[in-house]
Formats: C-alpha cells, structure tokens, sequence
C-alpha cells in the first residue's frame, strides 16, 4: 500500500495492522468453534468423563465386599444450564438399602434440581449430605442420576459414591 | 451487579467480534444476513436475562448497554485513536477506473460490488468512469465518478 492521490485520508500501516488483527480474529473465532466441538467449551467429547474408585463396601448382611463405584459427568459446564450426573455402584449382596454420600462443599455450588430415583430420606453429615434410597429385593447394581445446575463460573471438586464404599472424586470447570 | 457486568461483558463481546469480522458484514445486508442477526439478537437476549425476566433487570440491561454506548460514543469523539480503532477507516479501493485488487480481496469486495453500487447512485455503467470507489467506515460503497462520466 503506497502513497497515492487519494479523496480521504489514509493511514495504510493502520490498515495493515487492521487486516492482520481481522485475520486473527477470525483463526481465533475459528478455533472457539472448533474448542466448543471438541467439548473444552461445554459438554462435547472431551469433556464427557468417568471417574471410578474401587474398594470395600459395607451395608449388606454378609459384611464388607467389594465394590467399584462409577461416576459420568461432564468436566466443562455452562452456569445456570442443567447437567446430570450418574452414579453406578455395586451394592453389597442382601443389602435393602444404598446410601450416597455428596461433599457438602460440591451441593453449594450446585444446585440439585432432581435426583432419579427418588431417594426415601436426606440426612446432613458434617461434611457431606446422604441420599438414601430403598432398594428391590436381589440388586446387585444401583444407577442414580442427579440433575444439577452449577450456579455460578467456578471450579467446581467434590466426592461422590456410597457413604460406606469407596468415594471417586470429580471436578467440574463451570463457564460463565 | 452481575446483570451489569454481565451486559458490558456481552457488549464489549459484540463490539470486538463485529469489529473482527469486517466492514462488509454490515455494509450490504442480505435476507440471510439479516437472519442471522435475528439469530444472533435471540442468542444475547437469552444470555442477558438468563432466568431473570423482572422488570427491574430488562431496565437494568438497557440502561448498562445505552450508557456503554453513549460512554464509547463520546469516547470516540474525544479521540481520534480510539475511534479509528473501532470504527476502521474508509479505503479507497478503485482509483481512476483501475481496481486496486489486493484491497478489494482484504475487504472481501468484488468489482461487481463497485458496480452495483455505481450504477445505483450515478447510473454508471463501467469501471473507466469511476474515479474513485471507497469502502466507507460503515461498509457501504460511495462512488465518485469521473468528471466527464456523468
């Protein structure tokens, strides 16, 4: 862009500067578009994930046995959208009841709009709430899905699983 | 607060991305176009009320994104800097009937752009009688024509 007869006034190394910054501008748009596909930006591939934890699980008649406990959420979330989060757990063999155990610290900065199935009684712990949930005669496996909605953008780190088994830990980047 | 900051968040978002994508994104608006500013409109407002739809918040959201406006627009007008950085500046982009092309492809205008908008104000029928074509701040195509072309 040289000097030329021009009607208006020019400022060409402003306007190479302009077209360099439009141009990454539009790589960076580019690559929002192609982070929000891959699931960094909400829920997407990579944000889908399973957080397990093996080990001892009391509660049934015949004493302690062993259990693994799974967790899917979605790692990235979006403040005030709704999201679920799905436990399965082995339940100890005769056992009529399953108790899950939730960090207090991760129900404040979510919230629970609804727990499948209905839990039969919340108790408060000193750091964690426990859903009880009354179950069929023969269960071997449990699945529980909690629909909650992260409050505010934060991160979000709590446990999860059966008071008396192993817990896994999960963690939650929450977007504005 | 948070619908405030919220507000100027989504403003100053706007603002940057309209900016980036270019002067001919506004300047000749197509029915999609239009469209997809429809779209886009639909997708703010719901970000900006989120689940609040009280009075008392679309209040507060009009009067955030009217101050910030009036707050650039005077800021604009105190600095020559700050208003070339966010309006851009007009480009001359056919001089003496000849097109500068490297211009128009940076702009994504095309010779039949220019001669749309020749033939709309000056009825023009060929490049030769324009002097110059600009591309405008606001995208738009101002045409003087040669002397003796009208």
């Amino acid at each position: 862009m040289g000097r030329r007869a021009s009607p208006i006034d020019e400022d060409p190394t402003f306007q190479r500067r302009n077209w360099a910054a439009e141009r990454a501008g539009w790589a960076l748009m580019a690559a929002v578009v192609a982070l929000g596909l891959a699931g960094l930006l909400g829920p997407g591939p990579l944000s889908r994930a399973v957080a397990t934890a093996e080990g001892m699980a009391a509660g049934g008649p015949g004493g302690a046995s062993p259990a693994r406990v799974a967790v899917s959420y979605e790692r990235f979330l979006h403040a005030r959208a709704p999201t679920a989060v799905r436990v399965e757990t082995a339940v100890a063999p005769g056992a009529t009841t399953l108790d899950l155990a939730v960090d207090r610290t991760y129900l404040s900065a979510l919230d629970v709009r609804d727990v499948t199935p209905h839990p039969t009684a919340t108790l408060i712990g000193a750091d964690h709430v426990v859903y009880r949930f009354r179950l069929a005669p023969g269960t071997t496996r449990a699945l529980v899905v909690f629909q909650l909605t992260p409050t505010a953008a934060r991160v979000v780190r709590g446990r999860l699983g059966p008071v008396t088994g192993p817990r896994p830990g999960l963690w939650h980047l929450v977007y504005p | 607060m948070d619908a405030i900051l919220h507000t100027l968040a989504i403003y100053l978002f706007l603002l940057v991305v309209f900016r980036l994508s270019g002067k001919r994104s506004l300047g000749q608006v197509t029915t999609f176009d239009f469209i997809l500013l429809l779209i886009i409109g639909e997708a703010t407002q719901q970000a900006l009320l989120g689940q609040d739809f009280s009075v008392t918040h679309a209040y507060l959201v009009i009067l955030t994104l009217l101050s910030a406006d009036i707050g650039l627009s005077l800021w604009k007008q105190r600095s020559p800097r700050v208003d070339k950085l966010l309006e851009g500046m007009p480009l001359v982009i056919v001089e003496h009937g000849r097109p500068l092309h490297d211009r128009m492809e940076r702009e994504r205008v095309d010779v039949q752009d220019v001669l749309q908008a020749a033939r709309a104000r000056h009825g023009l029928e060929r490049l030769e009688e324009i002097k110059f074509a600009i591309l405008e701040r606001n995208g738009e195509i101002s045409i003087i024509p040669r002397r003796n072309a009208t």
